[in-house]
């Protein structure tokens, strides 16, 4: 068996006909990889990232997820309650936490803390803010708030998963997981789910960009968080793409007899990987060299040539998305106040205000916002009620019970605003939405049928949801 | 009667919620104020029709609800809450196992009075008040009783607490009884298992299981995949060309248990295994957190790999480790030992964060050697293990007692490396010299330039030098102004950052860090709620009382924590030791939960099997060496890694082991094979930790300057065992290859597979290194033509030969890239790094680097199939 004349195909193509050479068949790499979703069972088996049908009309074609670690509080950001500078320093009425959890407040009857913040209305919908994010002002309009999302988790790491991944426990495959593998990617040259972190990263990080028991190529691919976000981009010198194309090639066609031996689909997943890296090292450095960025956009997001920052993730998510990146997880670290918040708090918005609204303008201006779903929130939001410091120095608890996330653009309804909290903003009064809302909501927006996007492992079709989930009424247009 | 209809629509509003358990107990309430059904029917009948429906059901469950159920109902939350102390135990004079001890009460007298809930002190000390949390059970022992329970026991007393004659006494469940783990285990006998397919007993275990599942064996792996399979897994480096044509001539029956005879022979096997155990110890060469300021542990690291070496037995192995300084006449290699514990968070200078390592070591006690998740108990009884928070802090106490001393050692025997630091610091000093003459130039200028005001500013120490005539000013003196007068020098600044940290370094290099148990003990408490600026009650020392009880004379201490983990009642160390190294030959434990063995962890695939080789190795006095003999010797272990068809779906995780799998090797693994097939690999044993290159920014905006070396001679071909892991930065090609963060106990890898290795394994500087050593070994040993040097590349890479579409695919990539390279001879050049040789040479050189760069970057190379 002789490989195709090096310089005419595309190691991709190259490897689909030689892996039909070999008389693999497309059956059976996907039973090799025990593929359950009917969808997987065609072309798309060759190639895990190619694009797939969704299953009904989607509004949105990427997700942008800028995940809040720590949990921000919703109390002096978004949620606007008067009352608690009205009752602060009283005790919570019993009535309020008969059967609460938090982490680590340990009172009976905790205090109630008050926001130092300015809240005003902004917008035509006359959204309240708080004044601690002056540029997301402008883009008020167009978010779709949901005030009372409700998770059981009280610790950072699980709660991340359960977010994430619907289960407490690492193992199972992430939310950009679970939406490569229903939808491929649009991009032909970049992963289709990426993830960047800013700050520190957190102990389930791998966990939540882990793609489970998904193929590997479902697993997100983490760009650093220093110095430059790739590595590794260039070829060794002297070795020209055509050069180039031709090693991995024969890299793959030897892979591929190897596959043909072992049938094992580790090495599937590792052919798709190398193809992409020989793609990357001539896309990847177009997309992280902001050279061909105005300098108005870099100020609009406040970038700072060759510094890593959240501004420049933002800015990177949004080059991402131009290039057919289906899932950008921008995480960003330390919203987590259990002390000092008053004085920690205001520098964190500030690092996040003014990009993720310029994101948004961006993304809109630009015309990709139709068709980007932004989501912002973290893994649980902030206690009503004031975390005693021994030095005086309050914070606020983690708070499962009702937490804000917002959503835009990708078909979220701009001004919507889902759900009502009580007058301390502890427990929603009206509409309580579940983590599993999200995530079925999210991929509602995408074309994807929550109870439809499975996978068969061990005998059982797995979700994302598992039984749970109902897309949120009243967040779509 | 408004009373009660109250308390059904108070139910009713509850039927939504999650509390059907304290709705039925308010029915109950009811029920019990009225005492008349008929009553209660009547109220309901009121009711709306929807909420009749409802009402309806749930009286009906208050009827049932009116007797306590004493066995369902109240035994079990006796059984959770109170016995395991106030059983057989008696605390307080209290038992309420019993109902004669319940009826006397304890010390304090009475517990309950009967028909009156209000009136009995036992009810007051489960619910607290509105201000002050439940004193039973202590918050250390359990959990509190839940509103329901509450309510139950309430029930239960206003019902005159009724006893049934049945039981005498509420027997405690035997833990140990309850969960596998917790038993203790001897030699099962074997199973039979057929002649054909079993070398060893082994195989009699795992046969018996595939054979009641009907699932036949696979076939054993061919010779020179199951060499390569042996020598990667033992050595962590390939088998040369060599090694398998010997092992290929040699057709003798026994051929393949002398390949073992010699690897197990190798001082290579204790730097693989060393790097298992170190993942568990949490090793790192720095102390992580802000600084992240250099550790010297490489001792520890040395002594761990000198002791696989010896097949120092598995019990000395671990009490040098737990205890070595607590030996009689301890030796200054059972000092370095204890360095097992100098992987914690934290500094013991300052207590809190002093006791936040203890807590590390705690946790990394109970993860390593009994895969026990004891680090749950810190904060909170565990939820599913029979470990209270009590329990926790008696094991710290353990723990407790040391004080953390860095002891000098003698380095003679490392003088190459003492030189690689020397060299450094020298270079920097003689930088940091050169801007000390250039700042004594401009010292009169500077002085000058001083207003008043400045002056003033000077600390007094640098006015008092400027005073005194240049010949009276000491070295010292003169150096502190001198770096005052160039404070404003940004590159100044940063070489005298880099300077101290070399320094520092270079000090600390001949030193170790050990544990050293102190002559009074410390006193430990509970932390509640784990919050150590929190103690409760003082504890001392003692076992979990979930695992066998070890007999001491007096206080237990750490040494004999670290006997009693080998004692052969031991339930625990002996099979999650075993666990693991199974895990490491088969990619999944024969439990899969390697470091949880508690209730919640799945039972094991094969427990006789366990069982069988955890007694083998404490009967055979420990020996891990035997161990590993017998699972490499095993046909299970030898057996092809191909996946199979029939097995898709019937056992895709390969739990059965009716085939081997193939394992994406480790970081260090990869690399170091790379160095050895290129034949650049530098075999020392042992040292100073080395810096290989790596790009400047992984050091950026560290708090410790230490600098990164980026060496390039001898140094850097070491193995990756000894590259220097700095917590905060680690290497990024490490990080990619999933090495783990040393922040907690690691006890199994992961294995990703991404396009960002596919990139490294390309273009990273090391491999490019690695395949140009590669092609020149390839064009130097292999004879002239292309078809033997790409027969002697393949084997050398992946340890075998090509097949023919192999060598064909490699032969037409050889002839497409030479035509390339010499029709521009300037990108051969590039490629070779060398401009003088032929356009011939240059370009078949730069030809072979194409294809060692090919070979190193097939699944296969970094794969053990």
């Amino acid at each position: 068996m002789t490989p195709d004349s090096p310089n005419s195909c595309s190691p991709s193509v190259s490897r689909r006909q030689f892996l039909e050479e070999c008389g693999i068949g497309l059956g059976s790499i996907a039973l090799a990889s025990q593929v359950g979703h009917d969808a997987q069972a065609t072309e798309a088996s060759i190639n895990p990232m190619a694009p797939k049908l969704a299953h009904f009309a989607a509004r949105a074609k990427h997700v942008i997820y800028l995940f809040m670690m720590g949990g921000p509080s919703q109390l002096d950001l978004f949620d606007y309650k008067p009352a608690l500078n009205k009752y602060h320093d009283h005790p919570i009425p019993m009535s309020y936490i008969e059967g609460a959890r938090f982490e680590q407040i340990r009172e009976k009857q905790p205090k109630i803390l008050g926001s130092p913040y300015k809240f005003k209305q902004y917008g035509e919908t006359g959204t309240f803010l708080s004044d601690r994010l002056p540029f997301m002002q402008d883009v008020v309009d167009e978010l779709a708030f949901v005030r009372t999302i409700r998770t059981y988790e009280t610790v950072h790491p699980l709660a991340q998963l359960f977010l994430l991944t619907g289960l407490k426990t690492a193992g199972r495959p992430s939310l950009g997981s679970w939406v490569t593998y229903g939808l491929g990617s649009e991009s032909e040259d970049l992963p289709g789910f990426v993830s960047l972190v800013h700050g520190a990263v957190p102990q389930a990080h791998d966990g939540l960009i882990s793609n489970g028991f998904l193929s590997s190529s479902y697993h997100g691919v983490a760009l650093r968080n220093q110095g430059t976000p790739i590595l590794n981009l260039q070829r060794p010198a002297g070795i020209n793409a055509a050069d180039e194309q031709q090693i991995i090639q024969a890299i793959n066609t030897l892979n591929a007899a190897r596959f043909k031996r072992s049938q094992d689909p580790e090495i599937s997943a590792r052919m798709a990987a190398y193809e992409l890296a020989f793609k990357m090292q001539s896309s990847a450095p177009d997309l992280i060299d902001l050279e061909d960025e105005t300098q108005t956009t870099l100020d609009s997001y406040g970038v700072e040539p060759g510094k890593a920052s959240f501004a420049r993730d933002c800015l990177l998510a949004r080059r991402m998305v131009e290039r057919g990146v289906r899932f950008v997880q921008l995480s960003m670290g330390d919203w987590d106040h259990h002390g000092s918040i008053f004085r920690d708090l205001p520098p964190l918005c500030q690092q996040m205000d003014q990009p993720v609204a310029a994101l948004l303008k961006d993304l809109k201006q630009r015309g990709l916002l139709e068709d980007t779903l932004v989501v912002w929130g973290g893994e649980f939001g902030r206690t009503p009620v004031a975390q005693p410091q021994m030095n005086a120095a309050i914070g606020r608890d983690h708070h499962v019970h009702s937490f804000t996330m917002w959503f835009a653009g990708g078909g979220a309804k701009a001004g919507a605003n889902v759900g009502a909290t009580d007058e301390l903003g502890f427990h929603a009064v009206e509409n309580e939405v579940q983590v599993q809302d999200v995530q079925a909501t999210i991929l509602h927006l995408l074309g994807l049928d929550h109870e439809q996007l499975t996978y068969r492992f061990q005998g059982r079709d797995f979700r994302l949801t598992d039984v749970h989930g109902h897309v949120i009424d009243g967040i779509f247009s | 009667m408004d009373r009660g209809a109250f308390f059904i629509q108070g139910s009713l509003v509850l039927i939504d919620s999650r509390f059907s358990r304290v709705m039925l107990v308010e029915l109950y309430v009811t029920a019990s104020v009225m005492n008349n059904n008929s009553k209660i029917i009547r109220t309901i009948l009121r009711l709306s029709s929807c909420q009749l429906l409802l009402a309806l059901a749930y009286s009906t469950a208050a009827a049932v609800a009116d007797e306590v159920d004493f066995t369902t109902q109240v035994q079990p939350l006796l059984t959770n809450h109170c016995l395991r102390c106030h059983g057989p135990d008696e605390k307080g004079g209290l038992r309420l196992d019993t109902q004669q001890g319940l009826l006397k009460g304890g010390f304090s007298g009475p517990v309950i009075v009967a028909n009156s809930a209000t009136e009995s002190p036992l009810i007051e000390l489960v619910v607290g008040d509105s201000t002050e949390p439940p004193l039973m059970p202590p918050p250390d022992e359990g959990d509190p009783l839940s509103p329901a329970e509450v309510e139950t026991l309430r029930n239960w007393i206003n019902a005159g607490a009724p006893w049934p004659s049945t039981i005498a006494q509420i027997e405690l469940p035997d833990l140990r009884q309850q969960h596998w783990a917790f038993q203790e285990f001897s030699r099962p006998d074997l199973p039979d298992a057929s002649a054909t397919h079993s070398h060893n007993e082994i195989d009699h275990f795992v046969l018996a299981r595939l054979s009641a599942e009907n699932i036949a064996p696979s076939p054993s792996a061919d010779r020179v995949t199951l060499l390569r399979r042996a020598t990667l897994d033992l050595l962590g480096t390939p088998p040369s060309p060599n090694d398998i044509g010997r092992y290929l001539q040699d057709t003798s029956p026994d051929a393949y248990e002398r390949a073992l005879d010699r690897l197990f022979a190798s001082p290579h096997f204790g730097e693989r295994w060393a790097r298992h155990w170190l993942d568990g110890a949490c090793y790192a060469d720095s102390e992580g957190f802000e600084t992240d300021h250099f550790r010297s542990v490489w001792r520890y690291r040395d002594w761990v790999i000198a002791a696989l070496n010896q097949d120092l037995g598995f019990d000395h192995f671990v009490i040098e480790q737990v205890a070595g300084d607590m030996l009689p006449n301890a030796t200054l290699s059972q000092k370095i030992a204890t360095g097992f514990y100098r992987h914690n968070r934290g500094n013991s200078a300052h207590e809190p964060s002093r006791l936040q390592g203890v807590i590390d070591r705690v946790n990394v006690t109970g993860t390593v050697f009994m895969a026990l998740t004891i680090g749950c108990a810190q904060c909170h009884s565990h939820k599913f293990d029979p470990i209270s928070q009590r329990e926790f802090y008696q094991v710290f106490a353990f723990f407790n007692n040391s004080v953390d001393p860095q002891i000098e050692v003698d380095i003679s025997e490392y003088e190459v490396d003492r030189n690689r630091f020397e060299a450094k610091f020298l270079q920097l000093q003689a930088q940091y010299q050169a801007y000390h003459r250039q700042f004594e130039s401009e010292y009169e200028q500077w002085l000058a330039a001083l207003t008043d005001e400045d002056l003033a500013q000077l600390p007094e120490e640098i006015r008092q030098t400027i005073e005194l005539p240049l010949q009276e000013r000491s070295p010292e003196q003169q150096m502190k102004l001198l770096d005052k007068v160039g404070r404003n020098n940004k590159q100044f600044f940063l070489l005298k950052q880099n300077l101290n940290a070399v320094a520092a370094h270079r000090e600390k290099i001949a030193t170790a860090l050990v544990l050293e148990e102190r002559e009074t003990p410390r006193t430990t408490n509970v932390f509640v709620r784990g919050v150590i600026s929190n103690p409760g009650p003082e504890v001392q020392p003692a076992f979990p009382r979930a695992l066998p009880a070890f007999p001491t004379e007096g206080q237990p201490n750490r040494l004999n924590f670290a006997q009693w983990l080998v004692s052969p009642t031991h339930p625990l160390t002996a099979r999650v030791t075993v666990n693991r190294i199974w895990q490491q030959y088969f990619g999944l434990g024969l439990v899969e939960t390697e470091n949880d063995f508690g209730v919640q962890s799945p039972p094991p695939t094969h427990p006789l099997l366990l069982n069988f080789l955890a007694a083998q190795l404490r009967g055979e006095g420990w020996q891990i060496k035997r161990l590993h003999r017998r699972i490499v010797s095993s046909a299970t272990y030898r057996q092809s890694s191909h996946l199979r068809e029939d097995l898709v779906a019937v056992d895709p995780r390969n739990r059965l082991l009716a085939r081997q799998r193939r394992l994406r090797l480790e970081a260090e693994v990869i690399r170091d094979q790379a160095l050895a097939v290129s034949g650049t690999l530098n075999r020392r044993i042992g040292g100073l930790t080395v810096f290989p290159y790596q790009t400047q920014d992984v050091m950026d905006g560290r708090a410790d300057k230490s600098p990164w070396l980026n060496e390039t001679g001898a140094s850097s071909l070491r193995r990756g065992i000894y590259m220097h892991f700095w917590r905060l930065t680690p290497h990024p090609y490490m990080k990619l290859f999933d090495v783990p963060t040393a922040a907690e106990p690691c006890t199994r890898r992961k294995r990703s597979n991404t396009p960002m290795q596919a990139l490294a394994l390309l273009n990273h500087s090391w491999f490019q290194q690695f395949s140009r050593a590669f092609a020149q070994r390839i064009v130097a040993e292999a004879g002239p033509t292309i078809e033997r040097r790409i027969h002697f590349a393949m084997l050398t890479a992946v340890g075998r030969p090509p097949s023919p579409l192999e060598q064909q695919t490699l032969a037409t990539l050889y002839d497409n890239i030479y035509q390339s390279m010499r029709h521009d001879i300037s990108r051969a050049q590039m490629l070779t790094g060398d401009e003088d040789a032929s356009a011939e040479n240059c370009s078949e050189l730069a030809t072979w680097i194409t294809i060692a760069r090919t070979l190193l970057n097939l699944d296969e190379f970094i794969t053990r199939e």
